[in-house]
């Protein structure tokens, strides 16, 4: 579904980059996480770079395709892939291989998602140690659900393989779906993302948080800690960020870059995600690769432990 | 309540309940294209705008894919196709104007009662909602389909049969579960699987086409118009109260029916509308006379797929989960405005929430008002001969095609679903159970296969819950029942 | 053979092939179980479709092969490689005439305005949703 957006204002360009209307790539649904964030960075963004900015939804297979049309596209700067560095490793899960980073130059990152486990608030465990020990005593009989995130699934599958505990573990499409399902019942564990559905219940109240599966802690849940903090080797890594090609010029991804900095920092951003309780903040784009190479490491949990 | 005297609001669910009728009355275009194309415009609106304005669509859509329906047998939207069971025959006696008519009305009042369902239920559903997880809305969507395919009408079997090859079909694309390409013989655009609409669209509306002409060739049918040989001896295009009386049980029908279909997540107008059709069919005192021109047929099945509209929304707000396209996007407008719909909506955005079933209420008032006026225009269309009616709805299907995704591969698509839906023609093999068995097949793998991931392979499970044990329990017994029924018609005819 | 018996075991043959071919289509063994189970079903229900007795069929042959049939798929086809190659206004303008023609039309005038009507309505309804055709 092609959806142009032209954002209004069509004034005359300066002679640096960039001097041509921009176009983002969002490989999901209009009005989906990514694209919601995107559009509200987007449009701080237009205002700086005195430049129209097109946002293109591109939704299908995971991703993918949103990726292909991106890369087909003319190496010079005024195309932008914004994607979560998890999806490079999407593929990975689905039996095929990961996605190479080397096509891309990094502009920035503008959202780290962290990935949280709640359970619910009348369970017989009420932090992740006493979660263990419950599992321990009671072979299959926890039951966990993503919400939406499969490389959390797997680093949930290896903390599993690890402690030698007996859960069963499924696939749920998004963090909505993950909510409902333990909310009523079905589920007793699930993860979701910050921000999430089920995060906005844990804020209520009726979700409790256990632990962190990402690899980034929260201000507002400081207790607590990341697989990597407690002592496991993989952690999922999820962070929204602008990809530029490979080949596309230095100017345009430093620009770029710098702008996305200054947006950032501003108040007016701030408070329009404050409802959402989430917290964009810049990322370089050193920082974006690195999320993607922590992608790569989960990635080798589908190896590890099979499907 | 300010919120309401906005004209924005207004001018927004007025004008998706326009774009909706024609979009919905164009086939090739349908109402799931008329919100893919106007959602950009909602984001800059305020939430209670528009929502208002997708639902509009779906309103005006939802009826407005009966004219066509009606008038040449070609559903403008998939859920009209079972409008055009008696909708057709009708106005081939010339009758059209009373059919349009007994459409209409049914859309608007099964839609308003809908929506006062939504309204007044949506808090006690939360709470039934709740308890429908995967292995249940598993046994949900085999109740459904066992329904879809035991009453067909070219019997039981052959109506599993296509019941089947939906499902078959459905498997081509992406695994529900993983997402991993699937029985996609290595080419990437099939890897994605074969959208909704380029699939109805080839499959119901070119092979309509293609199928009408080779009728049209095989009887002689001269090209004139067809309608005026019979138009002069029994033009009747009135619609009485005895009329009405005599459609209410129907439409009230519709209104339950199609609520409790619209609530439920995944399953779909058109779903609605056949279960109506069907169960008014039944519970009829001259059940030979649908397909014919019953005027109650065609009441059950608008009221039986508008109903739907409201109802729709209530997985959205109470769960977070959206049942339908008209809801994921609702959604999306929602995240928009910084709201995440999931279990604690309603509590948090109450009056949010009663702004909406009001403007939606009154949306209906708008279909009412442009339903009538547009289709006092489109039947003048009649006049126009059909090979012209034909050519041109052959292209708007392709360009509703292309206009999905924006890819002309897909017409490739909507190619080879038009030499399926021929073959079904011509095979004899229901059609409608095919389409909703493609509709819903993903979900019904995918929430099997979360179940046995859950449960370890359990298959029992479905059994010893007590709402999935019901729901297949029921399919069995309603399987049983109406084959014994068929088997002792049959009988009493020897 | 009756119409229902020549589905019947195209429906079974469809069956057959889907369940053998499946494991090769598919990344993980998962993957192919529902379409493997689907198919199976439709075999024994492609069977039963040709073993059950006849509703009342009053055709008992069919005519397998219709020119006509063949000319309209041919049709669509061409239009939609049209399409792909030369974008959508080209190929309405190409296509419609002849897919009037092959409709039995024979009156020219009314075919050249009808199609010119035509692209106008699709430019008009198009263009006013900003969506933008082929080149």
């Amino acid at each position: 579904m092609l959806t142009c957006l032209i954002v209004l204002g069509f004034t005359v360009c300066a002679q640096a980059y960039p001097e041509q209307p921009i176009t983002m790539i969002v490989p999901y649904n209009a009005g989906g996480s990514l694209d919601s964030t995107t559009r509200i960075v987007a449009e701080f963004m237009k205002q700086e770079l005195d430049t129209p900015i097109m946002i293109n939804n591109r939704p299908g297979a995971s991703g993918t395709i949103g990726l292909d049309a991106f890369l087909k596209t003319k190496p010079d700067g005024y195309t932008v892939l914004v994607f979560p560095t998890s999806s490079f490793i999407t593929p990975v899960f689905q039996g095929r291989e990961a996605i190479d980073t080397d096509q891309f130059k990094p502009v920035g990152g503008f959202l780290k998602s962290e990935r949280i486990l709640f359970a619910r608030p009348d369970a017989p465990y009420k932090t992740f140690e006493e979660l263990i020990a419950y599992a321990r005593e009671n072979p299959g009989k926890l039951k966990f659900g993503s919400g939406g995130s499969t490389d959390t699934a797997y680093v949930f599958k290896y903390i599993i393989k690890k402690e030698t505990i007996d859960v069963n573990v499924t696939l749920f499409n998004g963090g909505a779906p993950a909510a409902a399902a333990i909310m009523g019942g079905h589920v007793d564990l699930v993860e979701g993302g910050n921000g999430s559905p089920a995060d906005v219940a844990a804020m209520a109240g009726k979700l409790v948080p256990l632990c962190i599966l990402s690899d980034g802690n929260l201000d507002k849940y400081p207790e607590l800690k990341t697989p990597l903090q407690m002592g496991y080797d993989y952690a999922s890594s999820v962070m929204f960020g602008f990809f530029l090609h490979a080949d596309a010029p230095d100017e345009a991804q430093q620009t770029l870059s710098n702008v996305l900095e200054k947006v950032l920092a501003k108040k007016e951003l701030q408070e329009k995600f404050a409802s959402r309780g989430v917290e964009p903040k810049y990322f370089s784009g050193d920082e974006l690769m690195k999320s993607a190479e922590a992608g790569k490491k989960v990635a080798e949990l589908y190896k590890l432990l099979g499907d | 309540m300010n919120l309401l005297l906005q004209w924005e609001i207004l001018f927004a669910a007025a004008g998706g309940v326009m774009v909706g009728l024609v979009m919905g009355a164009v086939p090739g275009l349908s109402d799931i294209i008329a919100i893919c194309l106007m959602v950009p415009f909602t984001f800059y609106l305020n939430p209670v705008a528009g929502i208002a304005m997708i639902m509009g669509l779906s309103k005006g859509a939802n009826f407005g894919g009966a004219i066509p329906a009606i008038l040449f047998n070609i559903p403008g939207t998939p859920q009209a196709a079972i409008t055009a069971f008696d909708g057709y025959p009708l106005s081939k006696q010339g009758k059209a104007g009373k059919a349009l008519k007994t459409a209409l009305y049914a859309s608007c009042i099964a839609d308003g009662l809908s929506d006062c369902v939504l309204f007044f239920f949506a808090a006690p559903v939360a709470m039934a909602a709740i308890m429908i997880g995967p292995t249940e809305h598993a046994a949900v969507v085999i109740f459904a389909l066992t329904l879809i395919s035991i009453t067909s009408v070219s019997g039981p079997i052959i109506g599993i049969c296509s019941t089947l090859l939906g499902l078959l079909l459905s498997c081509i694309g992406a695994d529900p579960l993983t997402g991993a390409p699937r029985l996609a013989f290595g080419s990437a655009e099939l890897s994605a699987g074969v959208n909704i609409v380029p699939m109805a669209l080839g499959f119901f509306v070119v092979s309509e086409i293609i199928w009408q002409r080779c009728m049209d060739r095989r009887n002689g049918l001269s090209q004139k118009a067809i309608y005026t040989a019979q138009q002069q001896k029994d033009e009747d295009h009135s619609f009485t109260f005895a009329e009405f009386k005599q459609c209410a049980p129907a439409i009230a029908r519709g209104t339950l029916i199609g609520s409790a279909i619209g609530a439920l997540p995944g399953i779909g107008t058109t779903v609605g509308s056949y279960l109506t059709y069907v169960a008014t069919k039944r519970a009829s005192k001259h059940p030979e006379k649908f397909g014919e021109g019953a005027l109650e047929g065609i009441a059950a099945a608008e009221a039986g797929n508008n109903a739907c509209n409201g109802p729709n929304l209530i997985p959205l707000i109470t769960l977070g989960i959206p049942g339908n396209l008209a809801a994921a996007l609702i959604l999306g407008a929602f995240t928009m405005q910084g709201l995440t719909p999931g279990p604690m909506f309603m509590e948090q955005q109450a009056p949010l929430l009663y702004a909406i079933f009001i403007v939606l209420f009154f949306s209906n008032f708008f279909t009412l008002g442009f339903g009538a006026l547009f289709t006092k225009v489109m039947r003048k269309m009649v006049s126009v001969p059909k090979n012209y009616i034909y050519a041109a709805v052959l292209i708007f299907a392709l360009i509703g095609t292309y206009i999905v995704n924006n890819n002309t591969f897909d017409l490739f698509f909507t190619f080879g679903f038009s030499i399926l839906g021929v073959l079904c023609r011509k095979g004899g093999i229901p059609m409608i159970p095919l389409l909703i068995a493609y509709i819903l097949g993903p979900s019904l793998e995918l929430k099997i296969r979360q179940t046995m991931d859950l449960y370890a392979n359990d298959v029992t499970i479905f059994f010893t819950k007590p709402i999935s044990c019901t729901f297949l329990l029921l399919s069995l017994i309603i399987t049983v029942y109406i084959i014994y029924r068929r088997s002792f018609n049959v009988k009493s005819e020897n | 053979m009756t119409r229902y018996q020549i589905s019947g075991s195209m429906i079974a043959v469809l069956g057959l092939s889907v369940f053998f071919l499946a494991p090769y289509q598919v990344e993980s063994f998962e993957s192919s179980v529902f379409p493997r189970i689907i198919s199976i079903c439709l075999v024994l229900f492609g069977i039963l479709v040709i073993l059950a007795p006849a509703k009342g069929e009053k055709q008992n042959t069919v005519k397998l092969f219709d020119p006509m049939l063949s000319a309209y798929f041919i049709l669509v086809l061409t239009t939609i490689v049209l399409i792909r190659f030369s974008g959508f206004y080209p190929s309405i303008l190409l296509s419609m005439p002849c897919c009037l023609i092959l409709f039995g039309q024979k009156d020219y005038k009314k075919i050249i305005l009808f199609t010119l009507i035509t692209t106008g309505m699709v430019y008009l309804f198009i263009d006013v949703i900003l969506g933008s055709r082929l080149p």
